[in-house]
């Protein structure tokens, strides 16, 4: 019996790919993977979509139930609210507010707390770690606590909230990026390239970054799961967004008076919001598993 | 372990300090009249001269802060714009209330979260482990105020269960002392009193309930990880190479080895819970520092802003490092890495 | 005999199939006799000594002609029947001891975990002041005289050679028949793995306990070492008496070993080619057909595809089809 592979080669998957592994190997991560396809299509091309605008309202269906319903109309598949305005159409014009919104806010602050944490951490006068544990205990702070308080400087709103929420997640994303940075210096690779006389911004560009950049996913994934829920839960408190704004959290609030007569106008928003969340959570656990994973590795 | 202990009361005293900075510098970064914002009393009051002499309002701005930490230490916290109540009064009345609810949530969330997550762990890849964790992941992403809307509409609206809202009937005139209403009640000690007690308790299981999920959901995470990082460790192997029982590693050297972890990542369960009970607080009526915060936010209270926000974070703080001093002092090979990292 | 194993074979199911990482593995060792397994990491020697343990979870299929100590059947025992067999009557211990200290607890609790309750009289209190007792005693066994010192240290606390005592002192606490050192001394200084198999050889002179000791490198072994077993890849390639195990190796896996000790290399003229096997260790998803030494082996031939039988020639035994310096002995 002849051996017919006689040079076996050992392939490992790519890092990438082995995150994908990860998702596949899941169920429920490639539902909420899809999800959030889902979602981001809504918030971009929604309003395309949507039979009526986000305020139009209709006079001759006010409070709607759903059109699985006795009473429903199949004009409005998920129901009026008590302002006759589509349920569909509101919440597909929330995703702008509710996923949209919250990611580009993410996506601002976690670029300038990344660059300013990599700054800190590259300057040699911040890295006492007595900062470090400063840091440390002011974040133990609630980021809506605090976004309530930039809020009562600047007084409630959508933009002001989105500011706030803003404000609260830089100095999040500055922690992790100066811990994660500080840690890698330590290691070995870094004193390697270090040695092959490297600058200060090919080192942080092309030796660090590249290893710390899956922590940074994984913060971006958390940062966006807190600011989606604060936004909403800001504009729930009628302190960001306001009234006619198609906002998850503040439709969930409107909807509170008539939430014993057309419980569908509160539970709709909250559903949307509950699996948005979910989603995001979900894919950022799983993350962070198929990350460790590779650590172990 | 001293110098870690003077270390980290040091640390406590600075980020307090920070804190009154911040806490004093709100009162000229909010609109209207820097004394106003911070004593409560109008310009048109007749005791605005005296309030303005004593907090040195044109004496520059580091005698104004002098002035401002000493009302603070004298307990001089101003009174509300709205109806005039001193604010330290009205925050040592209502902190009890919220500490009664997040207090019992927590208990609730460690008492059933941790054997949830260690019967997860245990269980590794099998059918009660995925339940397990796809319960706690999606409880953990339901929107809290969302989630209580919707328990009171179905348990109090619809079954009529329990009250929708406040902190116990009014029939029962129980005078706030402590702000906790079970110790009001036991302080009070009216004529019925365990009618009052079973009212209290009826107005305060749905906000607890609702308030523990989400630390439980966080807890059975935190926990179901750490232990199987534990289970995998070395000297759970050498646990029974010595001829232990399974029950006999579990509990001596797996739980605690396994709770370490799960302590470390406790402050973010707390400023967790806190954050919901501010929101819980808003929807229920209850009547703690939670729901005063917001009030007052939206009616532009800003006495009231700056004291809740201090106390709020002091709290949190004081809990913090208090949780660091436990650590380090139950945790031995910890101090080791912090003395290291000196 | 005290312990028995005959034909153990040990699969795992992998992605593409399911592999024996171990093959009809054979090994034996007699009451008070040192014996040494010798294997590159990953030939399946650590999973000899855990089958024998217990440890291995459901994960791995074991299948055995025997797996006996003394009388017991080691492979269908319940929890219970274990318990009373490991921690008394077998021992271990671990390479990167350091790692199998539990690091919250002070060395004095857990070592009054390796004394067990049957061996002591009397009240609670009374047996909490024995159990005291004892483990001064096993601490003085093993060379430490500061107790005091020792027992409210904590792991962390400890040097590498410290700890691999502190871990003899728990296994030797019931003074059992056979003791499992599962390379003990890999990650020591060698002033230090001295000093450890010193404290070995001294329980083995002192209570005629059997030690079965596990090692990577043929050159870093106990000299007290009565039998040898070379494994590789799973498969047990020689066995037999130290002295003419070395002096007259059988198989070529044991006599390339061999080659590359300093000893021999040392002897070699200059400016020759130093003899070594060929290739890397194959991967388990790998294996090859057959002697799984077969493609690094200088003396293979096409017979090797075919796994050899286990040859035994008075108290040797080899697995090889064209094994070396037999023509003394024909």
């Amino acid at each position: 019996m002849a051996q017919t592979n006689l040079y076996y080669e050992e392939r490992s998957p790519a890092p990438l790919e082995m995150v994908w592994l990860e998702f596949k190997s899941k169920p429920l991560a490639m539902a909420a993977l899809y999800m959030l396809l889902f979602i981001s299509v809504l918030t971009l091309i929604g309003p395309l979509l949507t039979p009526y605008g986000a305020n139009e309202q209709f006079i001759d269906a006010i409070s709607l139930p759903p059109a699985w319903s006795e009473s429903g109309n199949i004009r409005f598949l998920l129901g009026t609210d008590e302002l006759g305005r589509d349920m569909v159409t509101r919440i597909i014009y929330g995703a702008r507010y509710s996923f949209g919104l919250p990611i580009l806010v993410v996506l601002i602050s976690a670029t300038i707390g990344i660059a300013l944490g990599a700054a800190a951490a590259m300057t040699v006068g911040v890295k006492s770690s007595t900062l470090k544990h400063l840091l440390d205990v002011l974040m133990s702070i609630p980021s809506l606590l605090l976004a309530l308080i930039i809020v009562a400087i600047l007084g409630p709103g959508l933009n002001n909230a989105l500011i706030a929420i803003g404000l609260v997640l830089i100095p999040q994303f500055l922690h992790v990026t100066r811990n994660a940075v500080h840690d890698e210096q330590k290691r070995a690779y870094v004193t390697a390239s270090k040695l092959n006389g490297v600058s200060q911004f090919y080192l942080l560009s092309h030796v660090i970054f590249p290893n710390i950049i899956k922590v940074l996913v994984v913060q971006f994934t958390i940062g966006l799961s807190v600011a989606i829920l604060d936004i909403a839960a800001l504009g729930f408190l009628r302190l960001g967004a306001q009234a006619p704004t198609p906002e998850w959290g503040s439709m969930l609030a409107q909807s509170l008076e008539v939430a014993y007569v057309s419980p569908w106008i509160m539970a709709l928003p909250g559903l949307a919001l509950f699996l948005t969340l979910v989603s995001v959570n979900l894919v950022g656990e799983t993350l962070r598993v198929a990350i460790n994973r590779q650590l172990e590795r | 372990m001293s110098r870690y202990l003077l270390r980290q009361l040091s640390l406590l005293l600075v980020t307090l300090w920070l804190l009154t900075l911040l806490a004093f510098s709100l009162g000229h970064w909010f609109s209207g009249d820097f004394i106003t914002n911070t004593s409560g009393i109008f310009p048109e009051d007749i005791r605005f001269a005296e309030t303005a002499e004593a907090r040195a309002a044109e004496a520059g701005i580091v005698n104004q802060y002098t002035a401002y930490l000493g009302h603070l230490f004298r307990g001089d916290w101003g009174l509300s714009l709205l109806d005039g109540e001193p604010v330290f009064e009205q925050i040592a009345l209502r902190f009890g209330a919220t500490l009664e609810i997040a207090l019992i949530a927590f208990v609730i969330a460690i008492v059933l979260g941790i054997p949830l997550g260690v019967l997860a762990a245990l269980y590794f890849r099998k059918a009660v482990d995925h339940t397990i964790l796809t319960i706690s992941l999606s409880g953990y992403s339901i929107p809290v105020f969302w989630f209580a809307q919707i328990a009171i509409l179905i348990i109090a609206i619809q079954w009529g269960l329990v009250p929708i809202a406040g902190q116990i009937n009014p029939l029962y005139e129980i005078t706030p002392r402590s702000g906790s209403i079970i110790l009001d009640i036991l302080l009070e000690q009216p004529e019925h009193m365990t009618e009052a007690l079973h009212s209290a308790f009826l107005h305060m299981i749905l906000p607890v309930c609702i308030l523990a999920i989400m630390p439980m959901m966080l807890i059975i995470r935190l926990m179901r990880n750490s232990m199987l990082d534990v289970l995998s460790q070395n000297y759970i192997t050498s646990g029974y190479a010595k001829g232990l029982s399974i029950a006999r590693v579990l509990w001596n050297h797996a739980l605690p080895n396994a709770m370490q972890h799960v302590m470390r990542q406790i402050g973010a369960l707390i400023s967790l819970l806190i954050t919901n009970t501010m929101i819980i607080e808003v929807i229920f009526s209850w009547p703690g520092l939670g729901s005063w915060l917001v009030r007052s936010i939206y009616e532009r209270d800003y006495p009231v802003i700056q004291g809740g926000l201090l106390v709020i974070s002091a709290v949190i703080l004081l809990i913090t490092i208090a949780l660091n001093i436990f650590h380090a002092w139950r945790y031995p090979q910890v101090r080791k890495d912090l003395y290291g990292a000196n | 005999m005290l312990l028995d194993i005959r034909n153990l074979t040990i699969a795992k199911d992998t992605p593409t199939g399911r592999v024996n990482v171990l093959e009809r593995v054979n090994l034996q060792i007699n009451e008070g006799e040192i014996h040494t397994l010798v294997g590159e990491s990953g030939s399946g020697k650590s999973l000899i000594a855990r089958a024998i343990m217990g440890f291995l979870s459901d994960s791995w299929h074991i299948q055995a002609d025997r797996l006996w100590f003394e009388e017991h059947d080691l492979l269908n025992l319940t929890a219970k029947q274990r318990r009373a067999i490991i921690g008394v009557d077998i021992a271990m211990i671990f390479q990167d001891a350091k790692s199998y200290l539990d690091p919250n607890l002070t060395i004095s609790e857990q070592l009054q975990e390796a004394v067990l309750d049957q061996d002591l009289t009397g009240g609670f209190l009374a047996r909490r002041k024995q159990r005291k007792e004892r483990v001064v005693q096993l601490l003085h066994r093993v060379g430490i005289k500061e107790h005091s010192n020792m027992l409210e240290s904590y792991p962390h606390e400890l040097s590498e050679g410290a700890a691999q005592k502190i871990m003899i002192a728990s296994a030797i606490a019931h003074r059992p028949k056979l003791l499992i050192a599962d390379e003990p001394t890999s990650t020591m200084e060698p002033a230090t793995r001295q000093q450890i198999y010193r404290l070995l050889a001294q329980f083995h002179a002192r209570y005629g306990m059997s030690i079965l000791l596990i090692s990577q490198d043929l050159g870093a072994i106990m000299k007290e070492t009565e039998r040898l077993t070379m494994i590789y890849s799973g498969q047990v390639m020689e066995s037999g008496n130290t002295r003419e195990l070395l002096d007259q190796p059988h198989h070529p896996y044991t006599e390339a070993l061999l080659n590359t000790s300093l000893y021999r290399q040392a002897q070699r003229p200059p400016r020759s080619r130093l003899p070594t096997l060929a290739g890397t260790e194959p991967s388990m998803q790998h294996l090859p057909i057959g002697c799984r030494l077969g493609p690094r082996c200088a003396y293979a031939r096409p017979k090797c595809v075919q796994t050899p039988g286990f040859s035994k020639k008075r108290d040797r035994g080899f697995a090889c089809h064209y094994p070396l310096n037999l023509e003394d002995d024909a």
